[in-house]
């Protein structure tokens, strides 16, 4: 230690500005890449929170949608989810299903018992994952089983599939 | 002559007052200090850039927003036409530069012109829109289909009434660019067809001004 102290070589002396320079051009790099990462984190956020609000509103049109309706306003017939989850039985029900949205939103529709006994899917066809990202919206409602009026709580998910953001 | 070069340099090697090393490592910290100088004006220039893009955004996304609230509300529902002022978009803005708002039947896009670039945001629309006043909507299905599309009228067409549904897609494509001084006007329409048997609404949302 003494001998570090009492050096009087100077060998870094001449160059201290240089260091000092170098230093601080490394701490605004540094600066610069947290700052850029921190943004990058913030943009994918926002835009997952936007797909995720849009997918969440048609979630709620979904869930209001009349055609589904049971034999009460909150209630979702299992009967219309039977035939909308396969389009070969009513292609015309299934059509208007998907119609009044956009044609370049690719979306389906899951749904459920929350005993896990029933589960549809409504799908119009062209819903291929490829890598794409998928954003979930989910409602809770109350499904209504066949016509003896048997109600099961459930749930209705729209998945919304996108090109990635990235 | 010679000598005196020779004397030069010699004067040169000799000294030892170190005033090319200073020298050197003065202009390296010049330089060094430039370069952090320029980098935090560009940086705090874009920012700038970046909140200017937001404050578009916002107006991009309230605008879709509006135009998808409508469209997800069905039939049965109270809400069935809104207006919306372009102007109040302009005044949110905390720079005056000239804002310019398109609509199309997929997209809002609103693009700031500012200091000879261009700063633009985009949103996809949710439900099937159409930049047609009820009117021209009318007037066109009836040239082209002979029937207006109302409940009374039905337009008459084969299951998946792709004609229609085409036609109205190529309607799709033209954009409105937004009057600023004008209002906008959002309504929801049903256009109903028929093949014969059944009766089915085809549900749209109109931008117009």
């Amino acid at each position: 230690m003494s001998s570090f102290t009492s050096d009087e070589r100077a060998l870094l002396e001449p160059n201290n500005d240089i260091i000092a320079t170098a230093l601080v051009v490394i701490g605004f790099v540094v600066f610069a890449a947290i700052l850029s990462k921190t943004y990058i984190a913030f943009n994918d956020n926002s835009h997952a929170l936007e797909n995720y609000e849009q997918a969440a509103m048609i979630v709620n049109d979904i869930a209001s949608y009349p055609p589904l309706q049971g034999s009460r306003q909150e209630l979702i017939s299992a009967q219309t989810l039977d035939l909308l989850a396969d389009s070969s039985q009513d292609p015309q029900s299934h059509y208007m299903f998907f119609h009044r949205f956009s044609s370049n939103l690719d979306f389906y529709v899951e749904a459920r018992t929350d005993d896990g006994n029933y589960h549809w899917t409504i799908s119009n066809g062209n819903t291929a994952l490829n890598g794409r990202d998928v954003i979930a919206a989910s409602v809770p409602v109350v499904i209504e089983l066949g016509s003896n009026a048997r109600c099961e709580p459930g749930t209705i998910t729209v998945k919304l599939v996108q090109n990635g953001w990235n | 002559m010679k000598k005196q070069k020779e004397v030069c340099i010699h004067h040169l090697i000799t000294d030892d007052s170190a005033w090319a090393d200073l020298l050197l490592s003065k202009t390296a910290l010049i330089l060094a200090t430039v370069t952090i100088l320029m980098a935090v004006y560009s940086l705090a220039g874009s920012s700038s850039d970046l909140v200017r893009k937001d404050e578009l955004e916002i107006i991009t996304v309230d605008i879709a927003s509006n135009i998808d609230s409508m469209g997800a509300a069905h039939s049965d529902s109270s809400i069935s036409y809104l207006e919306l002022n372009p102007e109040r978009y302009e005044q949110q803005l905390t720079l005056k530069s000239d804002l310019n708002i398109s609509i199309s039947g997929e997209y809002v896009f609103c693009t700031l012109k500012e200091n000879g670039h261009d700063i633009s945001a985009a949103r996809q629309l949710s439900y099937r829109t159409l930049t047609l006043n009820p009117q021209e909507l009318r007037n066109i299905l009836t040239g082209t289909f002979g029937a207006d599309g109302n409940i009374s009228q039905p337009i008459i067409s084969v299951f998946p009434y792709a004609d229609v549904t085409e036609f109205l897609a190529g309607m799709g494509t033209d954009e409105l660019y937004v009057n600023m001084s004008k209002e906008i006007h959002i309504q929801r329409t049903t256009i109903f067809v028929t093949d014969g048997s059944e009766v089915n609404g085809l549900e749209y949302v109109l931008v117009y001004q």
